[in-house]
């Protein structure tokens, strides 16, 4: 079941979101944890730091995990300009 | 123009309070950065009945408002084992001598999609006189020049000046942040749920399901799994805390949709997946401070969820009441400060939700030490299944009996601590004594760990 599931399709999303998340490169230890945490897999480990998915914005689901999980104050979330961003239609 | 008071969010929480204070007589904004109330909220979505013993509106609510709704009678729970196959099971329906209203008597819980109910519910709070503002996110707070705080900053640069802000905005809460209430949540203070939406077919849904609308599926190496039907679909979701998470939460959920009995569920309702959730949900032992000068905080954003199972939507939408009703007093006596406001911190703590925080850690303990810990529900799966070996047919009745026995002591050095960890300390809290029968149980298992090591 699970391998049919592709989550980009699963998604509803409107209007330009704006720049939300901010990566803080020197305060970033390449921990890994915004890696294993994120649910939407927006984050990666390239050369001994985390590197945020250049498409983000299309993808992010705005559960603001990232930044919570962040020991180093690396990662800033600001959220998607009012209107904008995921749209649950189920939630 | 100043607000009374300022609803940030307009979740089942912010509504209430947005509703309530336009009842008693408040110039009330609320404001909400989806582009309608809902379209940024998810969870899993099952109300307990305590939302009609408390609101009276929710008698009116009904599938032609609610299409989605779902009571559910029956609510089963699947132990997994590690190979992902049931070991035992158990189903419960309300109890009839223990539940003391009509509601509480009749379903365990209804459960609906929020893209339908958080719209109605923001409704009721417009129909009372609210304002709602769509679109619009909140960036940042005000402050007068003795730094109180005295209104917001939206993200089109606008300031709008309340005497009272509510900070209805969830897990994450701007409010609760800028206004220096606390800090981010430590990371075994909230929890990340992941979900699925399945969209099945109704009449489906209605023959094989019914009203046993509610399956948990514990165990399996995973952090246990909720599957909540609506009319049309269900959620499957599972969360764990931050600190807790050893692989990505979407990972645990492939693994969830392994389970034998959950792929013969979604065969016979023919579910296909239609969307993808993942919000934070606080569940803490107990909240923290949810007040400052002008400022109150009230849901998610105040760490409301119930410590046991993290139910918040009641917990919301009754803080958000109480909040409204200080607001009122506060404008009335024009004294908004966080000495006056302290009155809601009073209020929430008399109220059953502070009733639900006397055994907070006791309560959160004993979930994240069970469903939370796939190592702890493998053999608490296995003893549960063979406590009810005496119903097997194999050998004889009284041999089985025999063997339960022997089990037990076997495990004795495994079951003592668990029980006096976990069971004991709740059963105290809930007596607020110790009592005589609980000693009388715990050295019944101390015999039993001496009568092993003498064997």
């Amino acid at each position: 079941m699970d391998e049919k599931i592709n989550i980009k399709e699963l998604n509803f999303r409107e209007g330009d979101t704006g720049e939300f998340i901010i990566h803080n490169l020197d305060n970033c230890t390449g921990c890994g944890s915004c890696v294993l945490i994120c649910p939407a897999n927006l984050w990666r480990l390239e050369k001994g730091k985390s590197k945020l998915a250049e498409d983000y914005q299309d993808r992010c689901m705005e559960c603001v995990a990232c930044e919570s999980i962040c020991d180093y104050n690396a990662i800033t979330f600001t959220y998607p300009r009012g209107g904008t961003g995921i749209k649950y239609m189920h939630g | 123009m100043v607000y009374d008071v300022i609803v940030v969010g307009t979740g089942p929480g912010g509504s209430i309070a947005g509703k309530t204070a336009a009842e008693l007589g408040l110039n009330t904004l609320m404001l909400e950065r989806g582009s309608y109330p809902g379209a940024k909220n998810a969870s899993g979505c099952a109300l307990s009945p305590k939302l009609w013993r408390d609101f009276d509106f929710m008698k009116d609510l009904s599938p032609e408002i609610c299409p989605s709704m779902r009571k559910v009678r029956i609510h089963t729970s699947h132990f997994i084992n590690k190979d992902l196959q049931e070991e035992f099971a158990f189903s419960q329906t309300p109890s009839q001598s223990l539940n003391t209203y009509k509601e509480a008597k009749e379903f365990f819980t209804t459960n609906l999609y929020r893209s339908e109910f958080d719209p109605w519910l923001a409704k009721l709070a417009v129909d009372a006189g609210a304002e709602l503002k769509t679109s619009t996110l909140v960036v940042d707070l005000t402050r007068r020049d003795d730094g109180k705080v005295n209104g917001v900053i939206t993200d089109s640069g606008e300031k709008i000046e309340g005497k009272i802000i509510i900070g209805a905005d969830g897990a994450w809460s701007l409010v609760a942040r800028k206004a220096g209430i606390r800090a981010k949540w430590q990371k075994d203070e909230v929890t990340l749920v992941v979900s699925y939406d399945f969209q099945c077919e109704k009449d489906l849904v209605d023959e094989v399901i019914g009203d046993n609308g509610i399956h948990t599926w514990l165990g399996g190496g995973f952090p246990g799994a909720y599957q909540f039907f609506k009319a049309d679909g269900f959620h499957l979701g599972l969360g764990n805390w931050l600190s807790n998470f050893d692989a990505n939460p979407r990972s645990h959920l492939s693994t969830a949709l392994k389970i034998d009995g959950l792929r013969k569920l979604i065969k016979l309702t023919k579910a296909k997946p239609r969307e993808f959730h993942a919000h934070l949900l606080p569940w803490l032992k107990y909240p923290g401070k949810t007040y400052t000068h002008n400022v109150m905080l009230i849901g998610d954003a105040a760490g409301f969820p119930c410590p046991f199972e993290a139910e918040g939507i009641w917990y919301a939408m009754y803080s958000g009441q109480i909040a409204a009703q200080i607001a009122k007093k506060a404008i009335d006596a024009e004294d908004t400060s966080k000495q006056f406001l302290k009155q809601y911190e009073d209020a929430w703590k008399d109220s059953e939700i502070g009733v639900e925080f006397e055994a907070g850690p006791e309560l959160q303990e004993f979930w994240a030490n069970l469903p939370f810990t796939p190592k702890n529900m493998e053999w608490f799966a296995t003893i549960m299944n063979d406590l009810f070996g005496v119903f097997e047919t194999g050998e004889a009745h009284i041999t089985y009996f025999k063997r339960i026995n022997e089990l037990l002591i076997e495990k004795a050095d495994l079951l003592v601590p668990f029980f006096n960890r976990y069971f004991i300390p709740l059963l105290t809290k809930s007596y607020k004594q110790q009592l005589g029968d609980l000693k009388g149980i715990q050295s019944m298992m101390k015999q039993l760990t001496k009568s092993k090591k003498k064997r």
